[in-house]
């Protein structure tokens, strides 16, 4: 949803950009850009999001440990 | 028959019944059997019809040369499927080539700008490797972001290296070309005369099929440009690399199981990267011979979806090495037939209704009979039409590779194989 209109309006400003003196290819690269960096962002974020639970459970483990030394 | 540890022996791997039955192995007997059948059968159209372009210099030539690109494409393609990475950013690897060959060859000459193509689409091969090797994300929309950036960053730079006419570049100077050099007189056959007028001269004959051959041979000793010879030598250069050296061993084992690889210590992240890398070069090289040899010129959106075409003919090729050869030639052919008269376009109706009654007999004698009366009914059509009308209109010739890559991809899809692991994110050590 969000994604065309962006589109849509990069395809728009096409045609005022050439008017205000910016190359309108510029719009073809963020568009390229755009794409690229949005699926390697959602990589990021989604390798973050794995190491972060691991550390996650790593304390949740830890902890346990401590507590069940605790008892003993 | 198997050993201790349940793997078959070598003896078991070899008996006919472990393999598929049905391959049949190509040798060198059978691709010239099937070679010169194929020129007779153009042959005898030729001779029925009197279209003389059918296979004329002229149009073998000119097949060859669009072959070029798009082999070049495809081969660019193989190298990356084949380590396991899909390549749709070919075609943006292709105008980046273009653009390459446009700006070196315009102020430093052609065979610089061949090799700036080489080197621009190997940055677009970078980028893509960057994405879907270190950051795995998906290979489809790498590619395409690839085919965007190619076209926008070449139109922005198009702007900044060509001002006064920013959507194509001035004229690049041609690159030199190969005729074969009169040969002393004292050689039995061809000394004396130029061997490549002798040839002209049989073709103009009309003979059966002495006159075909001349007409292949004549296009191919006549005022050929040394990339053809560069682009040719690179198809078994590939499959030496790929299926004959440690390293081509690697790099395939990682499109078919990376995890596997890994395991046996294989760096799966360096193959990749190198063999996208090749791929962009490749590709860009397609395209750096498209705009010095084939126009002279950098033009904007001159490689019309080539890039794809050479895709499809590489998976026509069934991600061979002489599948893609015979793949891109076929396509050079259709798109050096759209350059010719509509005579000859109407003769290669005939051509193909013979071509189909051939393979329903084969079908037929393998006991296939679906495919037998699928192939006949459509050659009774494909006749019914040859004789219906004398000139195929303009866009039958234009929409004629289109066809073919359908036709050819759903005919052959149920017999390719395609790598194993080709397509999916590989990241080190996260086997599930």
């Amino acid at each position: 949803m969000f994604g065309s209109l962006l589109w849509a309006f990069l395809d728009v400003s096409r045609q005022i950009l050439d008017l205000t003196g910016v190359s309108k290819e510029i719009v073809t690269i963020m568009q390229g850009v755009a794409v690229l960096s949005v699926v390697i962002a959602y990589e990021l974020v989604r390798r973050y999001g794995i190491r972060a639970q691991q550390r996650e459970v790593g304390r949740q483990l830890a902890a346990d440990a401590e507590l069940a030394k605790a008892a003993a | 028959m198997t050993t201790k540890l349940g793997l078959p022996t070598p003896g078991e791997m070899l008996s006919p019944l472990a393999v598929q039955k049905r391959t049949v192995r190509l040798t060198g007997w059978r691709l010239a059997l099937a070679l010169s059948s194929l020129v007779a059968l153009l042959s005898v159209v030729r001779i029925i019809t009197g279209a003389q372009e059918l296979d004329s210099a002229g149009t073998i030539a000119a097949a060859i040369g669009f072959a070029i690109p798009l082999g070049m494409a495809g081969l660019g393609g193989l190298w990356s499927e084949r380590s396991g990475v899909v390549n749709i950013g070919l075609e943006g690897m292709m105008i980046l080539g273009t653009w390459g060959a446009g700006w070196a060859g315009t102020y430093y000459g052609p065979w610089w700008g061949l090799l700036a193509g080489v080197v621009f689409g190997a940055i677009g091969g970078l980028v893509h490797a960057v994405a879907t090797v270190t950051f795995a994300v998906d290979q489809i929309v790498s590619g395409v972001a690839i085919n965007l950036l190619g076209l926008g960053v070449t139109q922005y730079l198009s702007t900044l290296a060509f001002p006064t006419q920013p959507t194509q570049s001035p004229q690049i100077a041609p690159i030199s070309t190969f005729t074969f050099p009169t040969m002393p007189d004292w050689i039995p056959l061809i000394g004396g005369d130029s061997f490549t007028d002798w040839c002209a001269s049989i073709a103009s004959n009309g003979w059966f099929f002495v006159s075909d051959v001349a007409s292949i041979l004549r296009a191919i000793t006549y005022d050929v440009p040394y990339t053809t010879f560069i682009a040719v030598l690179l198809l078994p250069v590939t499959f030496y690399v790929l299926w004959r050296t440690a390293f081509g061993l690697r790099l395939r084992s990682c499109g078919e199981a990376p995890y596997a690889a890994e395991s046996l210590g294989v760096n799966v992240y360096l193959h990749k990267y190198v063999a996208v890398i090749v791929s962009g070069g490749l590709a860009g090289f397609g395209g750096a011979v498209l705009a010095t040899v084939l126009s002279g010129i950098y033009r904007e959106g001159q490689t019309q979806g080539q890039g794809f075409i050479g895709l499809a003919a590489m998976i026509f090729g069934n991600w061979r090495v002489g599948g893609l050869a015979s793949g891109s030639l076929l396509f050079g052919y259709t798109q050096a037939m759209q350059l010719r008269s509509g005579e000859a376009v109407h003769a290669l109706l005939l051509v193909i209704t013979i071509g189909l009654v051939l393979f329903a007999m084969w079908k037929a004698y393998r006991r296939e009979v679906t495919p037998a009366v699928g192939s006949v009914l459509i050659a009774v059509a494909v006749f019914l039409w040859y004789r219906s009308t004398d000139v195929l209109p303009d866009q039958v010739a234009y929409v004629t590779p289109y066809v073919a890559t359908l036709l050819v991809l759903s005919l052959a899809s149920q017999r390719l194989r395609m790598p194993a692991a080709d397509g999916r994110p590989y990241i080190k050590g996260q086997e599930h």
